[in-house]
């Protein structure tokens, strides 16, 4: 299990530019939302947004030594944690389509399991693609989507994490939504 | 870098949104100019923002959350850990998730349960986990569902499992009813894991429908043994939600509706409460119906706790709805204490109702019968057909399979094959099955003269032939009231595994028996004792030495092949029976390198390893009475172990034979005759099953009788070195020691060893007093080489009339707790120690008293 400190020394050495820092900044703040993750599924009502955010937030005062670091650095973790809860879903979806396709019978209870809203995970498979497809004429439209929709972030957070102004973050939202809606049209 | 034409497009985009939309069309004009393409552009993706709804409107990170929540970091199909190919995910589990992976070391399918990072940081639970894992690993048994370990490779910490292929029971039921037969036949197989678990003191905790697996062959496999109590519960039951790591017994776990009374208020739990989870189980499948499962966590908790379950229909069998309710009982006490007393009942019950159901029918048929022939003879007739087919007990008598291919080496495979065919028939409740271990020879016409010598109305004779390259098994049966052949059928032995064969021939033969088996009989046809062919090839290797000419080599190798067997397939119960078996003669002279104590220790260690693992197997309870008889002097579990064997396989030769043995040493001579005589007329042919009961005529003192039988014996075998010995032990009790030692002398040139000390004894009594000394120097000189049973000199020394050298052997003999002192009180040869008073304190100590 990481220590508190390792987490915080890599939030700082990615701040700095430390490229390398993120690789192996990625699978500890995944193991951590895991954790969080399983206590929250056994909580009463699973099922608000809010809360969920919260909890990251929560989560991440937990984890990280608050003398150390900038305040930049919360929203870096935030970022962090959008890009491991995309993959998260998309993975889930595609796992989940392909049963439906007929995939083998899992012999083990899937009582816990839980089942996407037919058609989300289509949706989701569709969207990133298209995420994907907009990543490649403007990366940073693309990171607003990923972390206000994948990460549950607000505005404010999405542009603490670019180092943009909000407003940068609306119109990006905006276009970004417009374009994707109009490549989901037309897929 | 964004293209310019995007920041243009874009630009014009958010102008056009910030407007009313009376004012668009003049702005697009002007901004676009000319470029049409810019115009379609900006258009398209407003009227796509406009029309966009609820697009990217509901952040899914609580969707995310709850996958999080249920499944492991990341896709991990297709890594490799270790020693380990993680070949697909099989399902989440309460711990984390499950993969199926390919052990390359051990090349072999497991399935790995990855710990969900919750528990990684939790080291109480971790710590607790490997331990629970190693307890668990300790239960070999064949519906348990085996932990091989625990390991922690980089980061990853999982429980290395057995793979089962098959279906829950929660899907079963989901599917299809079950009916009676297969229902009493999966509870009992529940109930046996529970008793191996209990036994070890091991509690589920969390016995429910989705933790039983039934695979193809229709075998029970219990997973997650003793888990439940590391496993925060989801459910959350009158509040108390979270899990405290720091009280083991605190939490409550285990799917609500089938919690124990005593799990649901979170006290402290032992066996009784899988008894009760196993009652809702049993309820299940029986009444279709959880009798405790309501709208609400609350109301089922309560239920259990308060309400008493809707009892089983009545249609049911009132002995089952007896046990389901005893298994319900509120109060702990009032339920069966362990695994095991419901395993017992639970049998009971089934062989009660295989006689039943036979019962059922003839009634059934009687009545039909009878109310046909008044009105209808011919349907009359038909019923009766019927009813005789359907009742009668039919005798089969399997003859040994020949080999014939030329290959020496299949010689194990044709005993194997017919053990095994014997091992499978035999438990069909309306068959009697005779297997004697010898036969003359093996035409058709010899084959149906045994058959009547027999007294079976079948036969069923078989041989392994090569027929171009393709090893063939031929079976035959014959009808004993006629020479042709009433069924032959070759099989595969190379393009089938050999347990997929016997499968088929079991089948086939009781096909060709006209038998109508029920839905259980046809299972039991086909239960194996083992799935994977390689243990049960070792295994069939091991009981062909064993059964070959006993010496100290053949019983090495039995040895040797039954150990592979164990560790192919540690819940083997068979092969740990086979391997108690070998140990247990390892004590005798002639075989054994090893000490008595520790023979008998291994024996012990591998006859109680049997039982537990199938408490219903008839060669298991035979080695654990043997040992019982032999070492422990106990003669009242020998007893009981014996009679439970031949209870559950009357068939079973060895358990005759050992029984009459009991039966010799507790002085009870006309059952000990009764005994080894069913075992002989088991076994015509065999001069084995001849010479135990010449022996027991010995014990009896029918010393004539006795004299008698093993000429007839030696006039085949001349050098049948039982029949010699025993022979000569008769001649000295008939003062014929010229006789005797002629013989002695005769089997002294085959088989030193064996006859020095009966030598020895003869020449003593004949007064040859330095030849009876030579004999204890020859006995001298072997000890240095090997250890030599101090009972061997004390014998010679009886003879020589020196008691006091002769008790001091026996007090040896007894300090290693000697076999053959069982005999003190029975074998004629000890009866000049009588007027001895040593010899009644001996006698006592042995618990010979009566």
């Amino acid at each position: 299990m990481p220590s508190h400190g390792d987490i915080t020394a890599l939030l700082v050495d990615w701040g700095n530019g430390d490229q390398s820092a993120l690789e192996k900044l990625l699978p500890l703040v995944e193991r951590e939302l895991h954790r969080l993750a399983h206590s929250y599924m056994r909580r009463e009502n699973p099922d608000h947004t809010l809360q969920t955010t919260a909890l990251i937030n929560e989560t991440y005062l937990r984890l990280v030594d608050q003398r150390k670091v900038e305040w930049q650095n919360r929203a870096h973790f935030f970022g962090i944690a959008a890009q491991i809860m995309r993959r998260i879903l998309l993975n889930y979806a595609r796992d989940q389509n392909r049963q439906k396709r007929g995939g083998k019978a899992i012999h083990v209870s899937l009582s816990q399991a839980v089942v996407m809203p037919a058609e989300k995970d289509r949706e989701l498979i569709a969207l990133n693609d298209a995420l994907n497809r907009l990543e490649a004429i403007d990366p940073r439209k693309s990171r607003v989507v990923e972390l206000r929709y994948f990460g549950g972030l607000s505005v404010e957070e999405a542009a603490e994490v670019l180092s943009v102004s909000p407003i940068t973050v609306m119109r990006d939202w905006q276009f970004a939504k417009a374009w994707l809606a109009r490549e989901l049209q037309d897929d | 870098m964004i293209n310019d034409r995007l920041q243009q497009i874009e630009r014009i985009f958010h102008a056009v949104l910030s407007l009313g939309i009376d004012e668009r069309r003049d702005y697009l004009e002007s901004a676009c100019g000319q470029d049409e393409d810019l115009r379609h552009e900006v258009e398209g993706l407003v009227s796509a923002y406009e029309t966009s709804g609820s697009l990217l409107e509901d952040s899914p990170i609580t969707l995310a959350f709850k996958v999080m929540g249920t499944k492991t970091r990341e896709p991990m199909a297709g890594a490799q850990i270790g020693q380990y190919k993680i070949l697909r995910h099989l399902g989440h589990g309460g711990m984390g998730d499950v993969y199926l992976a390919e052990d390359h070391r051990l090349n072999r399918k497991v399935a790995l349960k990855f710990l969900s990072s919750e528990f990684i940081a939790n080291s109480w639970a971790r710590g607790q986990l490997v331990k629970e894992a190693q307890a668990v690993a300790m239960l070999d048994h064949p519906n348990i569902c085996a932990v091989h370990g625990f390991e922690e490779i980089g980061e990853h910490h999982f429980m290395v499992m057995q793979y089962v292929e098959g279906e829950t029971l929660a899907a079963l039921l989901r599917s299809k009813a079950l009916d009676l037969e297969l229902a009493v036949d999966l509870a009992e197989q529940i109930a046996c894991a529970l008793a191996a678990a209990h036994e070890r003191g091991i509690v589920h905790r969390d016995i429910k429908p989705q933790n039983i697996i039934v695979n193809r062959q229709g075998q029970v496999k219990i997973l997650d043994f003793g888990l439940a109590r590391l496993v925060p519960r989801r459910e959350v039951a009158h509040g108390t939600a979270d899990w405290d790591a720091t009280k083991p017994d605190g939490p409550i776990v285990g799917t609500v509706a089938y919690m124990s009374p005593e799990q649901a208020r979170g006290l402290k739990l032992d066996c009784r409460t899988d008894v009760f989870s196993f009652g809702v189980v049993l309820h299940e499948m029986l009444g279709r119906k959880n009798p405790f499962l309501r709208e609400t966590q609350k109301d089922t908790v309560e239920a259990i706790q308060t309400t008493p379950p809707a009892r089983l229909p009545s249609s049911l069998p009132i002995e089952l709805q007896r046990i389901g309710q005893k298994c319900l009982e509120k109060s702990p006490e009032l339920r069966y204490e362990t695994g095991a007393d419901l395993l017992a009942a639970l049998h009971r019950f089934r062989k009660d109702r295989e006689r039943t159901v036979l019962m059922g029918w003839r009634r059934y048929l009687q009545y039909y019968a009878a109310a046909t022939v008044i009105l209808f003879l011919v349907v009359a007739g038909l019923a009766a057909y019927s009813y005789r087919q359907l009742t009668r007990v039919h005798t089969l008598a399997i003859l040994p399979i020949q080999n014939v291919s030329g290959d020496r080496d299949k010689d194990y495979l044709t005993a194997g094959l017919t053990r095994s065919l014997f091992e499978r028939l035999t438990h069909l409740p309306r068959l009697q099955v005779k297997l004697p271990t010898v036969v003359p020879a093996l035409d058709a016409e010899q084959a149906v003269k045994a058959g009547r010598d027999l007294k079976a109305e079948a036969v069923l004779s078989g041989e392994v032939v090569k027929v171009g390259d393709k090893l063939l098994l031929r079976l035959r049966l014959f009808k004993t009231t006629s020479s042709s052949a009433a069924w032959q059928e070759d099989f595969d032995l190379e393009g089938n595994g050999v347990l997929e064969l016997q499968d088929a021939a079991a089948r086939r033969v009781a096909d060709s028996l006209d038998m109508w088996l029920i839905g259980g009989e046809k299972r039991t046809l086909t239960r194996r004792q083992t799935d994977n062919q390689d243990a049960m090839n070792a295994y069939m290797r091991g009981r062909y030495y064993w059964s070959l000419k006993r010496n100290r080599e053949n019983i090495q190798i039995a040895i040797k092949f039954f150990d592979e067997a164990i560790s192919l397939d540690p819940s083997y119960a068979a092969a740990y029976a086979g391997r108690a078996d070998c140990y247990a003669l390892t004590t005798n002279v002639l075989y054994g390198p090893i000490k008595t104590s520790e023979a008998i220790q291994k024996a012990t260690y591998d006859a109680r390893k049997a039982i537990e693992i199938d408490p219903l197997l008839a060669e298991a309870h035979t080695s654990m009475g043997m040992i019982h008889l032999r070492y422990d002097w106990d003669w009242q579990e020998a007893e009981k172990e014996f009679k439970l064997a031949l209870e559950l396989n009357p068939n079973y030769a060895p358990a005759h034979f050992w029984y009459s043995n009991l039966l010799v040493v507790t002085r009870r001579f006309d059952e000990a005759l009764r005994e080894a005589a069913a075992g002989k007329s088991q076994d015509p042919y065999s001069h084995v099953s001849a010479v135990n009961y010449a022996r027991v005529l010995y014990y009896a003192r029918r010393f004539d009788e006795a004299a008698e039988s093993l000429q007839q014996v030696l006039s085949q075998d001349q050098n049948n070195v039982q029949a010699m010995h025993i022979l000569g032990l008769v001649k000295v009790q008939q003062s014929d020691y010229a006789g005797a030692i002629v013989t002695f002398d005769r089997l002294h040139s085959i088989d030193p060893l064996q006859s020095a000390a009966a030598l020895g004894y003869s020449y003593a009594k004949a007064g040859r007093r330095t030849d009876a000394l030579n004999m204890i120097q020859e006995l001298d000189e072997v000890a240095k080489q090997k250890p030599v049973p101090p009972l061997e000199k004390a014998l010679i020394y009886i003879g020589l009339g020196d008691r006091d050298k002769a008790f001091e052997y026996l007090e040896q003999a007894y300090s290693e707790r000697f076999a053959n002192l069982a005999y003190l009180t029975t074998d004629p040869i000890y009866a000049d120690l009588r007027a001895d008073p040593r010899f009644a304190v001996l006698t006592r100590r042995v618990g010979l008293t009566f």
